[in-house]
């Protein structure tokens, strides 16, 4: 149980997916403009990244491990991505058609998010199990929500502050995105890796 | 009913407001001296609506002559407008539009009456004051109600809501009567000296009102920087009870001395501090059993009931450093400003802007041919103030959270101007914007010195604007719809009718096939014929 | 052999994929396009046809499927607002070509005139005219939308389109970021000096 506590301590805050290892930063950055926005696309991202986990893990384990076919991992674990975030694609247009109309081009995009690929190939660099695989897909995924979410509150502050010209846009946000990051470093050793 | 005869009339509050600011007072200015009146006016220019709302008629024409107390511009029991009466005698000089004063800058309808004595001798029944009084205590409420409506009394506190729609509460709504003597806002003092000189008929008028709304308590409401009023208050309740007799029934009347902090004397605030209780959000005082009157009013529907007097005219504080007579004054309604600059000696070489009511609360003019209104209960004549609006450009907000412990309605007006500012509208109501009172306590302690306020009421201008606009559309959208469906039902209706008579005509024209001359049906119901009678015959 | 191995777990897997896939799109379907009634609902609804289309919600289907979301006059500047904010959109100024923000205006037909034709009650898209043939038609003012459809119709051309509010009543609180000390709109016309802003 401690184990399970520390593994998500660890992918939430210390090794956070966004700010320490910076992945998953084009939806962070293309969806924060607004809270609500922001939520969505945390909760998608969150059912993505668990699904995506679990599944990637059971093809690796099941399929590719015993028939040496480590090889194809990257190719079946996008195709296993790809299936899960179209699925989820549908759900949210049948539920929230506005939702959908404001994510937009994200929502597909998330098959591209590095941070999913990047979760279901480190499960099976560090040797996970069934249930470490699904917590720390689902780690990850709690880490990218809170950092978006927080640093959506951040930007919708700042879009009517009184911001000079140079900074508009997408250049404060970065600045901010760094100095989020630089907060987050503070987490650095509390769980030893 | 048992008589009540409270030993400790006056007490001290035992609830606090939170938030609230402590202005500096300049009461002195004008507390000092007694009430006076000044010179009537050349001419008087009355509005037909105090409120802008509800629609007024007058019956009126130009050249016409007028007496004082006449009504001049009529209002139905329900509108939120009141009956206006001529302040004196006069004929009708115009009925035009004026400049009264309106933030947008428009004119607005208004009579104008040029005044003309008249002997003793001419005046007639309708005239603004009888010598016969009436007892109270015999007219019905029906009785009452109208009496305070045709007297044109409304809430003279400063928001001039009609009294008589306050007072036609269902019967046992309200339990307890709220005297409104605060006072809270720097400059003004026409309550202060109000009481001190009239507290009987304030008294009386209480007394009045608790009657019609069947109220069994009186709180009078009052803040501890004035003595003198609360000592005159005492004196008078305790001679109204030394004075009722074993069978009349007694009421329980007290006064509650509050600390002085502005916004005391809001309605919301008051109750609290007296009652303790928060009149809900979007809901009236009447929801709680209370009602809220000023001393002003119930002073004017003493005079109405008991006195047969009609309102013509209120105390008004005139103040400021740049007055030569400062004090109180029964002023008409409808008086121009520049009548009452002239007569108090206001020195103009220095005056920037004058200001309707107080400081922060109240509304700034430059034009000194606007005339005072019902609801003009100050005028300040100062040099501090010397712009029309607060200035355009104001620093910015630095986030220190002041304002948010200043409000009174426990509003977070830091987030309602920075919401106002990027016009989310959504975001204001969820901040409850709807239920600040106006009070300015924030752009008080504002350190930047931003008009929150300002940004508040352009706020809810804007959202009442939106709501109304989608009610309209919602509205036009189910008629359409509706016409839709009327259009397509009758198409349908069409349809099947020439779907009918397609097929009759098919029908017959098969019927025809077969038997093109009709030959073969003839010669059918012939032999039918014949058959018929063989099987009668034997 | 590998290879083949490879390819052939690769495909079953793609066609297992592929027919969950389409399972769910089956079992997910969106019927018509919801979009268009959350556009329908922003737009004002007085059916009048400046922007090219007859009705409002054939523009808001033209809008769902990429027109532009700024040619609806009676809707003006707000109703550009809202529309941005719904799709995500840039905010643009009104389409000149399509007619002007005005303030909202009413029919009012000068009943001593109508001959009672009906061509104006089948032409109002809201059916605020009330009347029957050779009978006097008129106007309900609060079901109007002043979409001025009316007015060709009429053979006779007895309808006036007066504007709804005077100036007082639709005047709304100025934003104080446009408040300046130059430009209050009275002239007053007192004897008092004004300071300049401070």
């Amino acid at each position: 149980m401690s184990d399970i506590l520390l593994l998500l301590i660890s992918t939430v805050l210390v090794n956070n997916f966004v700010l320490a290892k910076f992945l998953g930063l084009c939806p962070f950055m293309g969806v924060s403009s607004r809270v609500e926005t922001a939520t969505g696309m945390a909760a998608a991202t969150t059912f993505v990244l668990t699904m995506a986990s679990l599944a990637s893990y059971l093809i690796n384990h099941f399929i590719l491990q015993p028939l040496s076919l480590e090889y194809l991992q990257i190719l079946s674990f996008i195709l296993a991505i790809a299936v899960v975030v179209q699925f989820t694609e549908m759900v949210v247009q049948k539920s929230s058609p506005v939702l959908y109309r404001l994510l937009g081009i994200f929502l597909p995009l998330i098959t591209t998010n590095c941070a999913v690929l990047g979760v279901a190939l480190l499960n099976v660099n560090k040797n996970h199990g069934f249930v470490d695989s699904i917590v720390y897909g689902f780690g990850a995924a709690l880490g990218f929500s809170l950092v978006l979410i927080l640093f959506a509150a951040i930007r919708e502050r700042i879009a009517v502050a009184d911001v000079p010209a140079p900074f508009q846009g997408a250049a404060i946000s970065l600045i901010t995105a760094g100095l989020m990051s630089l907060a987050f470093m503070g987490f650095s050793g509390l769980v030893k890796a | 009913m048992n008589q009540l005869v409270s030993k400790s009339i006056a007490t001290d509050a035992q609830y606090r407001i939170k938030g609230g600011i402590h202005p500096q007072e300049y009461k002195s200015l004008s507390n000092q001296q007694p009430i006076a009146s000044i010179q009537e006016p050349p001419f008087y220019i009355l509005p037909f609506s105090d409120l802008n709302k509800g629609s007024t008629t007058t019956n009126l024409e130009i050249a016409q002559p007028v007496e004082q107390g006449q009504i001049l511009i009529n209002s139905e029991l329900a509108n939120l407008s009141s009956v206006v009466h001529s302040p004196c005698d006069g004929v009708i000089a115009d009925i035009s539009e004026f400049d009264l004063g309106h933030p947008s800058g428009l004119e607005q309808p208004a009579i104008k009456i040029q005044a003309m004595p008249k002997s003793e001798l001419e005046r007639s029944a309708h005239a603004d004051s009888l010598t016969d009084q009436i007892d109270y205590q015999s007219l019905t409420n029906e009785q009452l109600i109208k009496s305070v409506h045709q007297a044109g009394i409304v809430g003279l506190g400063g928001a001039g809501f009609p009294t008589h729609i306050k007072l036609s509460a269902p019967k046992d709504s309200i339990h307890t009567l709220i005297v409104n003597a605060m006072e809270c806002e720097p400059y003004i003092t026409c309550d202060d000296r109000l009481l001190r000189e009239h507290p009987q008929s304030v008294l009386k008028g209480a007394l009045i009102a608790a009657k019609t709304v069947s109220a069994n308590r009186i709180l009078f409401g009052i803040e501890d920087n004035k003595p003198e009023a609360i000592a005159a208050l005492k004196t008078a309740i305790e001679n109204y009870f030394d004075e009722l007799t074993s069978t009349q029934e007694s009421l329980e009347i007290k006064i509650i001395i509050a600390k002085t902090k502005y916004p005391s004397g809001g309605e919301k605030q008051i109750i609290e501090l007296l009652t303790g209780q928060q009149v809900p959000k979007g809901q009236l005082p009447s929801s709680l059993g209370i009602l809220v009157q000023n001393v002003a009013t119930l002073e004017a529907l003493n005079k109405a009931i008991n006195q047969r007097q009609v309102m013509t005219k209120r105390l008004v504080t005139i103040t400021g450093n740049l007055v030569g007579k400062p004090g109180n004054y029964w002023i008409p309604f409808g008086t121009p400003v520049s009548h009452i600059a002239e007569q108090l000696e206001v020195n103009l070489e220095q005056l920037a802007c004058f200001i309707f009511g107080g400081p922060l609360m109240g509304t700034r003019h430059s034009n000194l041919e606007i005339p005072t209104k019902k609801s003009t209960n100050c005028i300040i004549f100062d040099s501090a103030y010397k712009t029309l609006e607060y200035p355009a450009k104001h620093q910015e907000c630095i986030r220190c959270g002041e304002c948010e412990l200043a409000c009174p309605m426990n509003l977070v007006p830091q987030q309602l101007y920075w919401f106002a500012k990027s016009q989310q509208w959504e975001a204001l109501e969820e901040q409850q914007l709807f239920s600040c009172i106006d009070c300015a306590a924030c752009s008080y302690v504002c350190p930047s010195e931003i008009p929150l306020v300002s940004y508040y009421q352009f706020a809810k201008s804007e959202i009442k604007d939106i709501k109304n606009k989608q009610i309209k559309s919602d509205l036009a959208k189910a008629r359409f719809d509706n016409r839709e469906k009327r259009l397509a039902r009758i198409k349908a209706e069409r349809e099947e009718k020439r779907r009918k008579a397609a097929e009759a005509r098919q029908l017959a024209a098969a019927n025809k096939t077969n038997d093109p001359d009709g030959k073969k049906s003839a010669i059918e119901a012939a032999l039918q014929r014949v058959k018929a009678k063989k099987e009668n015959k034997p | 052999m590998e290879i083949l191995y490879a390819t052939a777990i690769i495909t079953l897997f793609a066609v297992v994929c592929g027919g969950l896939l389409g399972f769910a799109s089956v079992k997910f379907k969106v019927e018509g396009n919801p979009i268009v009634e959350q556009i329908n609902e922003i737009l004002p609804q007085t059916q009048c046809g400046q922007c090219g289309h007859p009705g409002c919600k054939p523009y808001a289907e033209a809008i769902a499927n990429g027109e532009a979301i700024n040619r609806c006059p009676p809707g003006g500047e707000a109703g550009i607002k809202a529309l941005a904010e719904l799709l995500d959109l840039e905010i643009i100024e009104l389409d000149d070509s399509c007619g002007e923000e005005a303030p909202a205006r009413v029919a009012v037909i000068r009943e001593a005139e109508c001959i009672g034709c009906t061509k104006c009650i089948q032409a109002c898209p809201v059916d605020a005219i009330v009347g029957a043939p050779k009978l006097m038609h008129t106007v309900i003012t609060d079901e109007c939308t002043g979409c001025d459809l009316c007015v060709p119709p009429c053979p006779v051309d007895c309808i006036d389109m007066p504007i709804l509010q005077s100036a007082l009543d639709s005047w709304k609180v100025p934003s104080p970021q446009v408040i300046n000390i130059n430009e209050v709109t009275s002239e007053p016309p007192s004897k008092i000096k004004l300071e300049d802003a401070v």
